[in-house]
């Protein structure tokens, strides 16, 4: 239960259905995205913020540090957008609950085009609860920043499949997205 | 719309699978075609056209990320002086950078804080540079200190403050999953700043998680101390600060734009806590809200907080100010006694005088530590009553339409008064953050400003009177009080409730300055208010009584203190439901008064009661019981209870162990009464080891606890009496008495100082030093005497010394009527078994033996081994020595047999005694000894 809990214990706790497990992981990948993410701005101010590399490095370093192998890439993929999905949900919250405690504080902070993460979330437990593959197209896509190669890969399906599964997912979580008449 | 789409997901998804291979502009003829349902139609459609969501949907995470790691585009600013290094936050009220003071000496690491406004009127920036040398002044482990502050070529000013690395306090806690307690010591450290802030007079007004900061080494850090008021222009004052308020950490009265006092920090106060241990988050506080609600689910609360700390939040965030804590010292008190497992001020209504009274007297072996807990203690029960007393003035108010109209302006008068002095900027002179300026300054209001306004001139001299005396100078509150409650009586009348309240007020402080009959008769006044009024038998008026009862006593009127108490009690037990805690404390505070007063066999059974209570109320483990068995361990050991009243003792201090973290008064307070009972018992070795214990004790907690070392100290002297060390009782005694009127000054007269010289003034006689001895036993007896209207244990005490003298000069008559004045005396007290009682009537019997009447000293012995005899368990040197003395009465009387008989028990008795020296052993064996050779 605490922060030392090692990956292989976590992956293992989460095969045996512990929703919880990947929680435990949180703060350190918060850390570590955050250093990353000062770094690169400190020394590359002037350059956008590459995505997916610094997503990745993130994972990678954890993973290094913890020593463990990943049986493949699709393992390492899919483990990589659960436990971002639950980092930026677990910011959302802390981002809102300052939100609650300071609204004149932050609320110039939040430009309109930018989705909340929390509807996001809930949007994709809808779909999981309809259609499981869509759900899981669509968290690669969103919390790894796969390709559709990439998660063909580690669906086992071809990518044509998952071209089409991301837009029908695209539309249902769209349609939750939209604000209430 | 989420939940339509999605139950009807298996019908929508066969529809965009063949839309998406329908060009865009034919899709809706397509739709039609396909779908004859309307509402899927409908819902097919909207879902499609939706841009937002899939763009946002197709930017994927990159949208998130940059929030994450905090990027702000904006350019650093530049301030002379300082090398500005990054952004660190932002909020409404300001921009934080992080920056390198330039000094001499090197860089300084720096929060360096942009406010949102700009300043260009020079007023207005003489205001805020004023306004920063007050609040750089605040200086405190636990406070950000505010370096500098100046403005920016633009305008913009700017604070630069001492740089704190670390996280808020509730993300702090939550992120290392501190315990309650950790996290309850975080917050006292937190309530310990602001209430440094307050005594400067500096309120913060903003207080909220991210103004509580904890740094890398774990220490609390407030920020922006008085920075909401930086940003009020005088003008806009209130409104702006209203908006710019955290509006679920803002009291109700800030919403209102009331002027700022320390109850709105006490309120945000109150939410921090219940965010910090109960993870709750204060509901959002719209415009359109009752800004009177509560601010919390309260069920939730008091399911994640428990009872106590749910109570104590209550407290300090209810709508109406006067209710809530009256300070933050009271707020932090009352955390205290919770993580020390004492009863909670703001559950409990616990009798104020209470504190005072029964820890002032010497019977109780109380430390000054206690006393000054209490007295705290004390002062929170003042403020829930009054701030009762307020809310009943209130509910008169809104039932006298008439009055009404009045009140109101009253108010308004109050309230500008108020604004005024605590506005500092209305006024010229930059020399007015002190409370103590800031009080005089209104003093001098309250006679310029309202001098042709008598009737609000009274309540703002009582106000301001109050104030000072809370603040810890009572003695510069007589003269506001005084004369508030001379204009009151004038211009209202004795039995308005305004009068009654600043004659109540007037108590106080007469009973803080150890003025009792001015507090007796101020209070006296208030109370017959509550015959007439709607009050009558409330638990208000159960309160009142006994305030006034422990006052009653305090005075030497122990009739009248019992008359009063009993009645309380009586009163309580008829209107106040049987687990009320008000009940339980007019139960203790009557036992209390019965055995200060020396009646200890009507103690006992109301001390029982008060225990089963308070062990029923709080739990058979509870700090408070433990004090309430010392309490009943004193009326035991009068009544010859030893082994029970040890007992009781050695439980408390089981108690205390588990109650207490840290070494504290009331653990000493208990190895000192165990001590006592040891002595009792004749174990003078344990006892003294205990005694030491507990001047260890007191002497880690210094100076608080000096006089109750001092106390302890003359108990060992009087130990080492009963050993015959009659030099070193001496030095001791000597020693303990100085320290004692050193530190109690005028106070000393009610702390046993009549008490202390008698007992001096019999070592004394032991070491054959008279002239000494008479002065201090002439002295002793005069204070009691004075002190004590009717027979007072005290009293006799010393009556029995001075027969003891007499006889040792030889004046055995005038030693006979004295002895016998102090035998009656105990027995006017119902007053046989106390180890004082029976030594009296030894005395008064060997001084009539001396005198040739034996006839008559008989009886007085007879009751003394039977009392001796009674006590449990055995008194054994007690014991041995009357029936030597008894057998050489009998032997003279005739009496052979039974002289013969004593004996044998005697020295039966004499095997019993622990080893050690004791001069009643040895007083035994010489008459003994004395025997065997006049039968020889």
């Amino acid at each position: 239960m605490n922060a030392e809990l090692h990956i292989t214990e976590v992956l293992a706790r989460a095969a045996n259905g512990d929703a919880t497990a990947f929680d435990t992981l949180i703060p350190k990948v918060y850390a570590t995205l955050r250093r990353l993410a000062h770094r690169q701005r400190a020394h590359e101010a002037a350059h956008t913020l590459e995505t997916t590399a610094l997503v990745h490095e993130a994972y990678l370093r954890l993973v290094v540090q913890d020593g463990v192998a990943f049986a493949d890439r699709a393992h390492l993929y899919a483990y990589l957008s659960q436990v971002m999905r639950r980092v930026l949900i677990d910011h959302a919250r802390r981002k809102n609950a300052q939100k609650r405690q300071a609204p004149d504080m932050t609320a110039a902070e939040t430009p309109s085009d930018i989705i909340d993460v929390l509807a996001i979330d809930e949007a994709l437990t809808r779909l999981a609860a309809a259609d499981e593959r869509l759900a899981r197209v669509a968290e690669l896509r969103l919390f790894a920043d796969l390709s559709s190669q990439d998660i063909a890969e580690v669906l086992g399906v071809n990518a044509r499949t998952v071209e089409r599964d991301w837009l029908k997912a695209r539309t249902f979580l769209s349609a939750c997205l939209l604000p209430d008449t | 719309m989420i939940s339509a789409f999605s139950q009807r997901w298996h019908e929508i998804e066969p529809l965009i699978d063949q839309l998406f291979d329908v060009p865009a502009i034919e899709q809706a003829e397509w739709l039609r075609r396909h779908c004859d349902d309307p509402t899927l139609r409908a819902l097919v459609t909207q879902a499609l056209g939706y841009a937002p969501g899939v763009e946002a949907l197709e930017r994927g995470m990159e949208q998130w990320l940059p929030a994450l790691a905090d990027v702000q585009p904006d350019a650093l600013p530049t301030i002379s002086g300082y090398r500005v290094l990054r952004f660190v936050g932002s909020g409404g009220m300001a921009s934080v950078f992080e920056a390198a003071r330039e000094l001499p000496g090197g860089p300084q690491t720096v929060a360096l804080k942009l406010l949102r406004i700009d300043v260009h009127d020079a007023d207005e920036r003489r205001r805020f540079l004023r306004e920063q040398r007050i609040l750089a002044r605040l200086q405190h482990p636990h406070i950000a200190q505010l370096l500098d502050a100046g403005f920016s070529p633009t305008g913009t000013p700017f604070l630069a403050l001492e740089f704190v690395a670390g996280e808020d306090l509730v993300a702090h806690c939550a992120l290392r999953g501190l315990s309650v307690r950790e996290r309850l010591a975080l917050f006292i450290d937190v309530c310990s700043a602001v209430e440094h802030a307050h005594r400067n007079l500096i309120v913060h007004r903003d207080l909220k998680p991210s103004n509580v900061l904890v740094n890398a080494e774990g220490c609390v850090k407030l920020v922006d101390f008085g920075i909401a008021k930086l940003l009020t222009g005088e003008g806009e004052h209130t409104r702006t600060e209203a908006r710019r308020l955290t509006r679920s950490y803002a009291a109700p009265e800030q919403f209102a734009g009331d002027v700022a006092t320390t109850a709105i920090d006490v309120y945000a106060l109150g939410v921090l806590l219940a965010a910090l241990i109960g993870d709750q988050q204060p509901h959002r506080v719209d415009a359109h809200a009752d800004a009177k609600a509560s601010v919390f689910d309260d069920e939730a609360l008091r399911r994640t907080l428990g009872v106590d700390l749910h109570a104590i939040v209550q407290e300090a965030t209810r709508a109406d100010p006067a209710r809530r804590y009256p300070s933050v010292a009271a707020l932090s008190a009352d955390i205290q006694r919770y993580i020390g497992g004492k009863p909670l001020h703001a559950r409990a209504d616990t009798l104020a005088y209470r504190a005072v009274t029964f820890a002032k007297r010497h019977a109780l072996a109380v430390s000054i530590g206690a006393v000054t807990a209490m007295m705290l203690a004390g002062a929170t029960v003042a403020g829930l009553h009054e701030a009762r007393l307020a809310r009943r003035a209130a509910d008169e108010a809104r039932s006298q339409a008439t009055a009404a109209e009045s009140e109101a302006h009253r108010a308004d008068a109050l309230k500008t008064f108020l604004e005024g002095l605590f506005d500092s900027s209305a006024h010229g002179t930059e020399a007015n953050e002190t409370a103590e300026e800031l009080l005089s300054r209104g003093r001098e209001r309250a006679d310029h400003d309202f001098a042709t306004q008598p009737a609000l001139r009274a309540e703002i001299l009582a106000l301001v009177g109050d104030l000072d005396r809370r603040s810890g100078h009572p003695e510069r509150a007589w003269q506001p009080l005084e004369e508030a409650a001379s204009l009151a009586n004038a211009q209202f009348g004795a039995t308005d409730r305004r009068t009654l309240h600043i004659e109540y007020l007037f108590a106080k402080e007469a009973d803080e300055l150890g003025r009792f009959r001015e507090a007796r008769s101020r209070l006296q006044g208030a109370i017959e208010a509550f015959d007439p009024g709607p009050n009558h038998d409330s638990p208000e008026e159960v309160q009142a009584l006994a305030w006034l009862a422990g006052l009653d006593e305090r005075i030497g009127e122990s009739d009248k203190a019992i008359d009063i108490g009993e009645k309380d009690v009586a009163l309580a037990r008829r209107i106040l439901p049987n687990d009320s805690e008000a009940l339980t404390e007019a139960v203790l505070n009557l036992g209390w008064i019965f055995m200060d007063a020396g009646r200890s066999s009507r103690a006992e059974p109301l001390l029982r009661e008060a225990l089963a209570r308070k062990r029923r109320h709080l739990g058979a483990r509870h700090a408070d019981v433990a004090d309430t068995m010392a309490i009943l361990t004193s009326a035991l050991t009068k009544l010859g209870h030893y082994g029970e009243g040890e007992q009781l003792m050695r439980d408390a201090l089981d108690i205390d162990a588990n109650a207490y973290t840290h070494l504290n008064a009331h653990t000493a307070w208990h190895l000192n009464d165990l001590a006592i009972v040891l002595t009792l018992e004749g174990r003078f070795d344990e006892a003294r080891a205990f005694y030491i214990k507990s001047i260890a004790i007191d002497r880690a907690l210094t100076p608080s606890s000096e006089s109750s070392e001092a106390l302890s100290m003359a108990n060992v002297a009087r130990l080492r009496y009963r050993q015959g060390a009659y030099a070193e009782a001496e030095t001791g005694l000597r020693d303990a008495i100085r320290r004692r009127q050193r530190l109690l000054g005028v106070d000393y007269a009610d702390n046993g100082r009549s008490y202390d010289r008698a007992s001096l003034a019999q070592v004394l006689i032991a070491r054959g030093r008279f002239d000494d001895a008479l002065i201090n036993v002439e002295g002793a007896l005069a204070e009691a005497q004075r002190l004590h209207r009717g027979a007072h244990p005290d009293t006799a005490f010393a009556l029995a010394v001075e027969a003891e003298l007499m006889a040792a000069n030889g004046k055995l008559e005038r030693a006979a009527t004295t002895a016998g004045q102090a035998v009656a005396m105990y027995a006017a007290l119902a007053d046989q078994s106390s180890e004082k009682a029976i030594r009296a009537r030894l005395l008064y019997s060997d001084i009539l033996q001396a005198l040739g009447r034996s006839r008559d000293a008989a009886p007085y012995l007879d009751s003394a081994l039977a009392a001796a005899s009674a006590i449990t368990p055995k008194a054994a040197a007690l014991v041995a020595r009357t029936q030597a003395d008894l057998a050489r009465i009998d032997a003279s009387l005739g009496d052979l047999a039974m002289a013969d008989r004593l004996r044998v028990e005697a020295r039966m008795s004499l095997a019993d005694i622990p080893a050690g020296p004791n001069t009643d052993r040895d007083a035994a064996m010489r008459l003994l000894a004395n025997a065997g050779l006049a039968a020889r």
